[in-house]
């Protein structure tokens, strides 16, 4: 840094750099102007918008669901790879950070709605995982540890398809083990008081959870059984990052040996804090 | 005035008795068999009576020898005795097992396991090729000492044997004096990796400025080790330097070499700042903390409070700040580490843990340090926290290490060459524990 601080801006190189301010000054989030930010052990993960910028709290979500992966592998009996389905995978953060610690075990199908999300966690995905995908399945390259699709969390059922040029008409097996989601939780009354770097930028689909914010986590607890079939007894678990208000929500809704956690086929476990102190994330289980 | 007597008629180590008179006698017993020298040290006008000794004499080591000066080898004489080979012996056998082991599928096959076998085996290297070379010695020595007792008459063989024995003599002194200091015990932290910590002192901004001369210094010498350095936090002072910088250090036996660094080192020039002209002395400490695992220090989560930049106020998704700094207490020890070095905060957490461990090693390494050189009174030990061990001063362009009593060229300092006052204070060091030793011996 020292000889960098020595050297003298070409006009080309400070118009650039005066440019890069500008944005800045108007609140554009940093992770936008550089491109890309570190999460977890991504180093450089690209990040483009209006896709959400990886919070520092989705780095434990992460850890959690690592725990559970680690847990399990001692276990594992299974011939196939473990399964993790990451719902509203915006920049591919959550699913290439799991699968860049276990590449050889884990098998990662992310969702988002947008477009542009499904293909910047495609890019992602071959910047960190393309290294693993050297030998055995080669055929398939990365999507044999990660691969992203678009579809929303209602409509992923074992009868979608991949309407991609590449993948046209692949089916997906609905026998995920884990299931992890950052959704969009924040309720619509707090929406005001986000502020403009937040605001301006980054998707409103990506951050509204609607009135109370349990929209989309609504529809993942209700797809969740059929997510996560299959003839073994092992319990399977859902993880999700959340607003601080939902952990009670949650816990009354699908409080185990209740109505309605019959009906839905899934019971609360637990939460967890953050390192605030905040109840941010919430385990459930496939009943 | 130095004599060596042999005894020209072999006896048994059970019927030798010596009687000393007042004579400052260094016994060297260069073979268990047939013949056994005394090097007879000063002025000897009465020889003394050789009659029988019994083994346990053997093996103690009377050193009465008039002090000229200490590093004196023929003073420090001490023969391998009987339990030392001993333990040469089973460092052979274990070190031949090893390289059996090497050859072993099972261990070929494990990388880890093979790379464990190596290690364990290539620290025996140097000591077991030693005392090979040392009983193959021994062994020439005898022959050459019988040639010298059929000499007879002979006196042209006697001359050959005796030129030859002496020749054996010094190379199997030669060889000691290192089978004695690789038998030393090791400082266990000697090979691990280490956290080199530099804080400007007293002085204000020329303590600061200092500081982040020192830093140049290391970085240099670090580089020409080949070792690979990253900083891991920083806080630069206003007029240039640092207040406080922390570096990782990884290479080769890092700590046995940067471990004389710590301590006080005091300055006396004329600052950058000063614009009248005075002569300022500042200082700056450097703490050197051998990195550790969890194996070594296990610290609970309870007694750490972290706190972050996005403690208070809003969280998770509705904030996008890039702070990503971890600020760490703990609570026991109220030692507070502050990393701001990653842009992940999970690896700052992490670097900070790491800090921490290495901190809480370094004070149960001091605590125990400390407590060894109260016991051996005045050895030169690695520096408590508040040793001033070197003075730098530009005027005479000279640097003082007061643990040696030396100076040493100010150019050359700076230029990194620090290896010279290293490797000098690692002599030294070997030399007081080689002397401890023998003391002990003694007793």
């Amino acid at each position: 840094i020292q000889q960098l601080s020595n050297q003298c801006l070409s006009k080309d190189e400070r118009d650039a750099y005066i440019s890069l301010l500008e944005r800045r000054m108007q609140h554009e989030p940093l992770q936008y102007i550089i491109g890309k930010w570190d999460f977890h052990f991504l180093t450089g993960l690209k990040i483009k918008k209006p896709m959400l910028c990886p919070r520092p709290e989705t780095e434990e979500l992460v850890e959690l669901v690592l725990a559970e992966v680690g847990n399990l592998l001692r276990d594992w009996k299974e011939k196939r790879k473990m399964r993790i389905l990451d719902v509203g995978c915006g920049t591919g953060a959550i699913g290439i950070a799991i699968a860049n610690k276990y590449p050889a075990a884990v098998q990662v199908v992310a969702l988002d709605v947008l477009p542009e999300a499904v293909d910047l966690s495609n890019e992602n995905a071959e910047q960190f995982l393309s290294r693993y995908s050297a030998h055995g399945d080669s055929k398939l390259g990365v999507k044999s540890i990660y691969e992203a699709m678009l579809c929303s969390a209602t409509h992923f059922t074992n009868n979608t398809t991949n309407t991609s040029r590449d993948l046209s008409k692949k089916k997906y097996k609905m026998n995920f083990d884990i299931v992890v989601s950052n959704p969009p939780y924040i309720p619509l009354k707090d929406m005001i008081d986000l502020s403009s770097d937040v605001v301006e930028y980054e998707s409103y689909e990506a951050l509204c959870g609607g009135v109370d914010g349990l929209n989309v986590i609504r529809d993942i607890v209700h797809r969740l059984p059929e997510w996560t079939f299959s003839s073994s007894l092992r319990a399977k678990h859902c993880w999700m990052e959340v607003d601080e208000s939902h952990p009670r929500h949650l816990a009354r809704w699908l409080s185990p040996g209740s109505v309605e956690a019959r009906r839905c086929g899934v019971e609360y476990v637990e939460s967890y804090t953050d390192f605030c102190g905040r109840d941010r994330f919430v385990k459930l289980r496939v009943s | 005035n130095n004599k060596i007597i042999y005894l020209s008629s072999p006896p048994t180590e059970q019927n030798i008795f010596l009687k000393t008179t007042n004579v400052p006698v260094t016994m060297k017993i260069t073979a268990t068999t047939a013949i056994t020298s005394f090097l007879i040290l000063g002025a000897a006008t009465t020889i003394p009576t050789i009659d029988a000794f019994a083994p346990t004499f053997l093996t103690r080591i009377s050193q009465h020898a008039p002090s000229t000066s200490s590093t004196s080898s023929t003073c420090l004489l001490m023969a391998l005795d009987s339990s030392m080979k001993e333990r040469l012996d089973g460092i052979r056998r274990s070190y031949l097992a090893l390289t059996e082991r090497l050859a072993d599928p099972d261990v070929i096959g494990n990388s880890n396991l093979l790379m464990q076998v190596m290690k364990d085996r290539s620290q025996s290297e140097e000591v077991v090729q030693a005392f090979d070379e040392y009983t193959q010695f021994e062994t020439e020595l005898v022959g050459a000492k019988e040639l010298f007792q059929e000499a007879g008459d002979d006196n042209e063989m006697r001359e050959m044997a005796r030129s030859e024995i002496k020749d054996i003599d010094a190379k199997l002194e030669e060889l000691e004096e290192r089978i004695k200091i690789l038998l030393l015990p090791k400082d266990p932290n000697d090979d691990r990796n280490c956290m080199l910590e530099i804080r400007a002192g007293t002085g204000g901004s020329e303590a600061n400025i200092f500081a982040g001369d020192l830093l140049d210094v290391y970085r240099k010498y670090m580089t020409d080790q080949g070792w690979q350095v990253t900083m891991i936090d920083s806080s630069p002072g206003d007029d240039g330097g640092y207040k406080n910088v922390v570096l990782e250090v990884k290479g080769d036996s890092v700590y046995s070499k940067l471990k004389w660094e710590a301590g006080v080192h005091r300055v006396q020039r004329v600052p950058a700042t000063e614009t009248q002209g005075r002569v300022h002395t500042s200082t700056a400490t450097v703490a050197i903390m051998p990195e550790c695992d969890e194996v070594d220090i296990k610290i609970d989560p309870k007694d750490i409070e972290m706190s972050t930049m996005r403690s208070g106020g809003a969280g998770g998704q509705n904030v996008n700040k890039v702070e990503t700094a971890v600020d760490l207490v703990h609570k026991p020890t109220g030692i507070r580490i502050k990393c701001t070095q990653e842009r992940s905060q999970l690896k700052n957490k992490e670097l900070a843990m790491k800090m921490l461990m290495a901190k809480l090693y370094d004070i149960e390494n001091e605590k125990r340090e400390a407590e060894e050189r109260a016991r051996r009174g005045d050895q030169i030990g690695t520096g408590g926290r508040s040793e001033k061990i070197r003075t730098y001063n530009w005027k005479d362009s000279r640097v003082s290490e007061h643990r040696l009593g030396q100076n040493y060229p100010l150019q050359s300092f700076l230029s990194g060459e620090i290896g010279q006052i290293i490797d000098g204070l690692i002599a030294k060091d070997q030399e007081m524990k080689l002397r401890q030793l023998s003391e002990e011996g003694a007793n």
